[in-house]
């Protein structure tokens, strides 16, 4: 037991964590067909990614999504938080079941939902389209992680800045808000990186226009399979590790919200 | 900082609270003099942070009205009551220094920079926190903590203030000492304060009146000691000190008084008079401990004696506390400082109790 | 109100109505439920509504769907697949959960990571790397024809081995965060407390550890079934026809066939599925659905 439990625990972290470390070393094959590992190495495939002028366009869709999707996601998902935690509402259970559910749910319901709801408003492969439906399905993180923010605090601290003379919006901007700062920005990471690696909602809503680099990978995988597609890969990896990296240092940092009780 | 006339007249009419079915206050009327210091008391659940939520603003009342000097304060919003409140954890910002907490108040207020200065260093001086300014709150004591809340709460110089047990989350030591600095602060205020407590010692410690709170209304209102002699029922009896209380099973006339029935053969003599044609269902006997003299043998002075046996003798802070058994039913507590204890008793010693006919309260049952 | 001031037994006027923030909060609450009504509650009544009209209104693709053909099949399959993965997932994310929780400092950390990183990896990217793994010419054939275990290439794409590997792959995060954050609330002098008991060491783990596990073992296989009902891109990728899930065939049916009739009725059918999943998620939860994904 002593010597096999961990010795499992470390296979089952492994398992975790190499598939994707897998692609890093094939984007720098020189072969056209995915060998591993590579029989030789060159940075032809990196190339090709920037002379296909698909990808660049898709990775700049994939931005000109995600950055507002996180933006709209962090104004519903901190409204929604601070209503449920703090509002003592009597519908409070039912409210978050429903804000949590977009998320759960599978996404091709939503989406051949969305389908119809977007071309009646004349927003089917434009980007607030997209955008909108991400927000749906990234605001409930935005949530999650702001209301965990709220409840680490009493909301003593709220009524305090009340007695002290703080309206509504005083109280948030200068109580609320700087004791959730960090809930918020992890959440609005979290809502980035879900519009980031969102495929489903894409399919249905983008146009050649704004085909986001999901689904231009996506496209591609049902075509080929090069390692121009594992190229991409690794740079999305790269980027995703980088977010991880920042949520993980900013969580860290948390400043004096441990207060003596 | 001077002037005792600073505080405003508090007045409750009527107020009380329902959750759907659960009433949380029971319709309550409440006079808080000027400048006076007016704790509320009782078990936790009885009602009295309701009453004190519904003062501050944060919980909406049911029904009924709050006088702060005279004006409704209901309808208006926390923010705008301008009244000062301390809460039982403090709720110091974390991200804020000391200064900035104390002047937070006056920030929201729009005062000039420069006063704030003023009134913050002269609020770090009353309570003793003169160069702490620039500290975070989590370097702080709990003692510490606790003035800086103080300080918030009164630098706007509100003419009520409310305190939620600010020294709950305090040790026993620091507690007694923080009882005499709060003391004092509400002489150098002048505010009325509005102070709840579980803590019964700390209550008549610090204040002019106590209302004990029982089951979402006010029991009884009153100066400490009236309360402690003259308690309305056997709740507060029992809440407000020890008591020996006794169900009276009949009452008989007696030359100078009164006899009472209270099982096991027992009777007790008293001086007070019971309701008009009690029969004793409705009341009890009260006797307090240190109202009971505990001696070797008989001594005549006493409308009352009884034998008994020592079942435990303990001593505790400056007093020594017998249970003594007199009967297969009945145990009474028995207090008496050790320096003028007739008599130093051990467990299993027979000894006789006596105390006089008046100190035989009669109390309604609660 | 009105009315109440006659137990003030003052005759000073009404009683004016209380100050509340209540009503400030539902507001705030209005604007995201509001968007939500339109964008997400609105659209799944549409799916419903179709299924049922079109193109004519009746029963017609619920006749379909669960008739004899191959739709009623992909249902099960399915369900089939989710159930799989979620016991699959149990039993490899209970050691790793339970060991973690006994971890302190460095090796918590670097256990921390390994949970994460793919929780922040792309899908997509993942279910890539996988099709690398279990090609024809893949480094697991490679390694297999290596070490002599096989003579010819295994074919693993498309099948279910292949789908399930890579769900469970990415399903796994999700049922450690609850097992852990349920093992860590566990208090542990419990268990030394049944050892001097006399409890020997897995009579505790099986009389005590367990049982207080158990609300994370609810809350994870909850989420993990109601997920994996949903998943399209590991199935579309490395099932293939062969074992095809009902996500990629209402995305087939919608998308290439534009028989959004059936596709509707499809969406509808799993809608129901996993909403009733939902429910039992919020019931062994308990109180805000929020604060039990918050791990």
């Amino acid at each position: 037991m002593r010597v096999a439990l961990p010795s499992f625990t470390a296979l089952a972290l492994v398992y975790l964590v190499l598939p994707s470390l897998i692609i890093v070393p094939m984007s720098f094959s020189n072969q056209l067909y995915l060998t591993f590992p590579p029989p030789g190495w060159s940075t032809q495939w990196y190339g090709a990614m920037q002379t296909d002028l698909s990808w660049p366009q898709a990775a700049a869709n994939s931005f000109l999504i995600g950055v507002p999707t996180a933006l709209l996601s962090v104004a519903l998902g901190t409204l929604a938080a601070l209503a449920v935690v703090r509002g003592r509402l009597r519908f409070a259970a039912a409210a978050s079941a429903l804000l949590v559910a977009p998320m759960l749910l599978p996404h091709v319901i939503i989406a051949i939902g969305l389908y119809p709801v977007m071309l009646d408003l004349g927003l089917l492969r434009g980007y607030l389209g997209v955008i909108i439906g991400h927000t749906v399905v990234a605001m409930p993180l935005v949530f999650i992680t702001v209301a965990a923010a709220l409840r680490t605090y009493s909301e003593s601290l709220e009524l305090a800045a009340m007695t002290c003379g703080a309206g509504p919006w005083s109280a948030f901007r200068h109580i609320t808000f700087p004791m959730i700062r960090m809930g918020v920005v992890v959440g609005g990471l979290l809502a980035f990186a879900t519009s980031f690696d969102e495929l489903m909602l894409s399919l249905f809503l983008t146009g050649p226009g704004t085909r986001t680099l999901p689904r231009l990978i996506w496209e591609q995988m049902n075509a080929y399979l090069t390692p121009t597609i594992a190229a991409v890969a690794t740079l999305i990896l790269g980027f995703s590790l980088l977010l991880l990296a920042v949520v993980a240092v900013l969580q860290r940092a948390r400043p004096v919200e441990s207060q003596a009780p | 900082m001077s002037g005792a006339s600073r505080g405003a007249h508090l007045a409750i009419q009527g107020l009380y609270k329902r959750y759907g079915d659960v009433q949380a206050l029971a319709p309550t009327d409440l006079d808080v003099a000027q400048g006076e210091f007016f704790a509320l008391i009782g078990p936790s659940g009885s009602g009295k942070s309701t009453l004190l939520g519904s003062i501050a603003g944060f919980v909406p009342p049911s029904g009924g009205r709050i006088l702060v000097g005279g004006v409704d304060v209901v309808s208006v919003p926390p923010y705008r009551r301008n009244i000062g409140m301390v809460f039982q954890n403090y709720a110091l910002f974390p991200h804020m220094v000391v200064f900035d907490n104390i002047a937070f108040p006056l920030r929201m207020r729009k005062v000039a920079e420069t006063e704030i200065r003023t009134r913050v260093e002269r609020m770090l001086a009353v309570v003793r926190l003169e160069g702490m300014g620039a500290r975070r709150t989590s370097q702080l004591s709990g003692g510490q903590q606790q003035r800086v809340a103080l300080a918030r709460a009164a630098v706007y110089d509100p003419p009520l203030l409310l305190m939620d047990e600010p020294l709950g989350a305090l040790d026993k030591n620091l507690r007694e000492e923080m009882q005499d600095e709060i003391k004092q602060f509400h002489r150098q205020i002048g505010a009325t304060v509005l102070y709840v407590t579980h803590d019964q010692d700390e209550a008549a410690r610090l204040s002019d009146r106590i209302a004990i709170v029982n089951h979402g209304r006010i029991v009884q209102v009153g100066a400490p000691r009236e309360l402690y002699e003259a308690p309305c029922n056997s709740f507060v009896a029992s809440f407000l000190g020890e008591a020996n209380l006794f169900p009276i099973q009949s009452v008989a006339p007696a030359v100078d008084g009164t006899t009472l029935e209270i099982g096991g053969g027992m009777r007790l003599a008293t001086t007070r008079k019971p309701p008009e044609a009690a029969t004793g269902a409705g009341i009890m006997a009260c006797v307090r401990p240190e109202a009971i003299g505990l001696n070797h043998r008989t001594s005549a002075a006493a409308g009352n004696t009884v034998e008994g046996i020592v079942d435990d003798a303990v001593y505790t802070a400056g007093m020594l506390r017998y249970r003594v058994r007199v009967s297969d039913s009945i145990q009474l507590t028995v207090r008496q400082p050790p320096g003028h204890a007739a008599h130093h008793a051990i467990p299993g010693e027979r000894v006789v109790l006596s105390w006089r006919a008046e100190d035989t309260l009669l109390v309604p049952r609660e | 109100m009105q009315g109440r001031s006659t137990l003030t037994s003052r005759p000073d006027g009404p009683t004016a109505r209380p100050w509340s923030a209540t009503g400030f909060y539902g507001w705030l609450l209005a604007v995201p439920t509001g968007f939500l009504a339109v964008f997400f509650a609105w659209p799944l009544l549409r799916v419903v509504w179709r299924g049922f009209t079109d193109p004519h209104p009746g029963l017609a693709n619920f006749v379909t769907v669960f008739g004899d053909g191959p739709y009623l099949f992909v249902l099960w399959n399915t369900i089939e697949t989710a159930a799989t993965v979620t016991v699959l997932c149990l039993l490899i994310a209970y050691p790793i959960a339970y060991v973690m929780s006994k971890a302190r400092g460095m090796s918590l950390q670097v256990m921390a990571a390994l949970v994460l990183i793919p929780l922040w990896t792309s899908v997509v990217i993942r279910s890539y790397a996988w099709m690398v793994v279990f090609q024809r010419r893949g480094i697991l054939n490679d390694l297999l024809l290596a070490a002599g275990i096989v003579d010819t290439p295994v074919r693993f794409l498309p099948g279910s081995f292949g789908v399930h590997v890579g769900m469970v792959h990415i399903m796994l995060p999700f049922m450690v965060l609850p097992l852990l954050s349920s093992m860590r609330s566990i208090d542990r002098t419990l268990l030394r407390a049944a050892a001097v008991l006399g409890a020997s060491p897995s009579n505790a783990f099986l009389k005590v550890f367990l049982p207080l596990s158990l609300p994370g073992v609810n809350a994870g296989v909850a989420l993990v079934f109601m997920t994996s009902l949903g998943f399209f891109v590991t199935p579309a990728l490395l099932g293939g026809p062969r074992h095809m899930t009902a996500a990629v065939l209402i995305e087939q049916q919608a998308n290439t066939y534009l028989n959004w009739g059936l596709a509707s009725a499809l969406a509808t059918t799993l809608l129901v599925i996993t909403l009733a999943i939902y429910l039992v998620y919020l019931r062994v939860t308990g109180g805000a659905a929020e604060a039990a994904l918050a791990r």
